[in-house]
């Protein structure tokens, strides 16, 4: 019974993240998909989730820059090349860790279990 | 069986009420002024000291005592560590690796927990007689709680590892801004094209830092 009734606000958010917008600096930086980034910070800052962008413009766009701007694929051996150097990796092992440690102690003194 | 669900519902709700609710508050209060990383310093310390006390004193402690210490306990972990390690992932990480490290750190706190259950539940039970009730039913509970203080005193020392994110952009953050401490020009792109448009910009927000980082 109680955990049926979990679901119910999980299916919400669920549907909430499925229907979120995705950021600017993720379609800019990442994806590089330089037009509709620039529309939806547009969309954003007059208060509008996305922007529309002209789509024929944005496939142009997209190709042009194809050529000058490589794409990297992100894949675990480019997560693993970055993360083994040890100003960086020391940082995902400081987050990791204490949240690895915290999590250890505060669900081992809930009182329910 | 009502009679168990009611107890542990209101010590859930003592507990919270008490000492989880107010200690988030205090949380957004000071996150931005003290910052993230002197929260989790002070949280991960505050626990240490607790855990031993709960630890060690544990067969001296009243009931009430126990109670404070355990509410006490629950502001330190949400004036702490349980807000900070999941907002400093969010910030620290540059946008190409951002999601997946709050992922693969979330990853490793869910795997804490799941030790948690399976490890320190059986143990807390461990000699313990049969249809024994209270404290009788839990005598290695101490112990328990003398390793939890360990664990906390290893998340201090993780505390080390994590950079102070406080009032700074994600762009500041991920090193991709000329003249800020984050400052990383592999990570900005800008050592890897050199062309002439981001080494302008450098030279405008820091000329001696800048240029000299450029080559």
């Amino acid at each position: 019974m109680l955990s049926g009734f979990g679901a119910v606000p999980g299916c919400i958010a669920l549907y909430y993240r499925l229907t979120i917008p995705e950021t600017p600096r993720y379609t800019f930086d990442i994806a590089r998909d330089v037009e509709k980034a620039g529309v939806d910070s547009m969309a954003y800052l007059e208060g509008k989730s996305t922007g529309k962008p002209d789509e024929i413009k944005r496939v142009t766009t997209l190709q042009e820059s194809a050529t000058t701007l490589e794409v990297p694929k992100a894949s675990m051996k480019e997560f693993w090349s970055h993360y083994s150097q040890w100003k960086y990796g020391k940082v995902l092992l400081g987050t990791a860790g204490s949240w690895f440690f915290l999590d250890v102690a505060y669900y081992g003194t809930l009182p329910s279990c | 069986m009502y009679e168990v669900f009611y107890n542990n519902a209101v010590g859930n709700l003592i507990l919270v009420c008490a000492g989880a609710i107010p200690g988030y508050w205090v949380s957004v209060a000071t996150i931005d002024t003290l910052g993230r990383k002197p929260i989790q310093f002070m949280g991960f310390t505050m626990l240490t000291i607790l855990f031993i006390v709960i630890g060690f004193a544990f067969n001296h402690l009243s009931g009430h005592a126990l109670l404070a210490l355990y509410v006490l306990a629950q502001f330190f972990f949400n004036f702490g560590p349980n807000s900070t390690t999941f907002i400093v992932p969010g910030e620290c990480f540059p946008t190409r690796y951002r999601s997946s490290s709050h992922g693969f750190s979330a990853a490793s706190g869910k795997v804490g927990a799941i030790i948690a259950q399976c490890v320190f539940g059986p143990l807390r039970t461990r000699g313990a007689a049969k249809g024994a009730t209270g404290k009788a039913a839990n005598p290695w509970v101490n112990h328990i709680m003398q390793i939890f203080a360990l664990f906390m005193l290893c998340g201090l020392l993780t505390t080390f590892l994590i950079p102070e994110t406080k009032r700074k952009t994600l762009e500041e953050l991920a090193g991709e801004v000329p003249g800020t401490d984050n400052y990383d020009p592999v990570m900005a792109g800008h050592s890897l094209k050199g062309d002439n448009s981001s080494n302008e910009e450098t030279k405008v927000l820091e000329p001696a830092a800048g240029t000299e980082k450029m080559v």
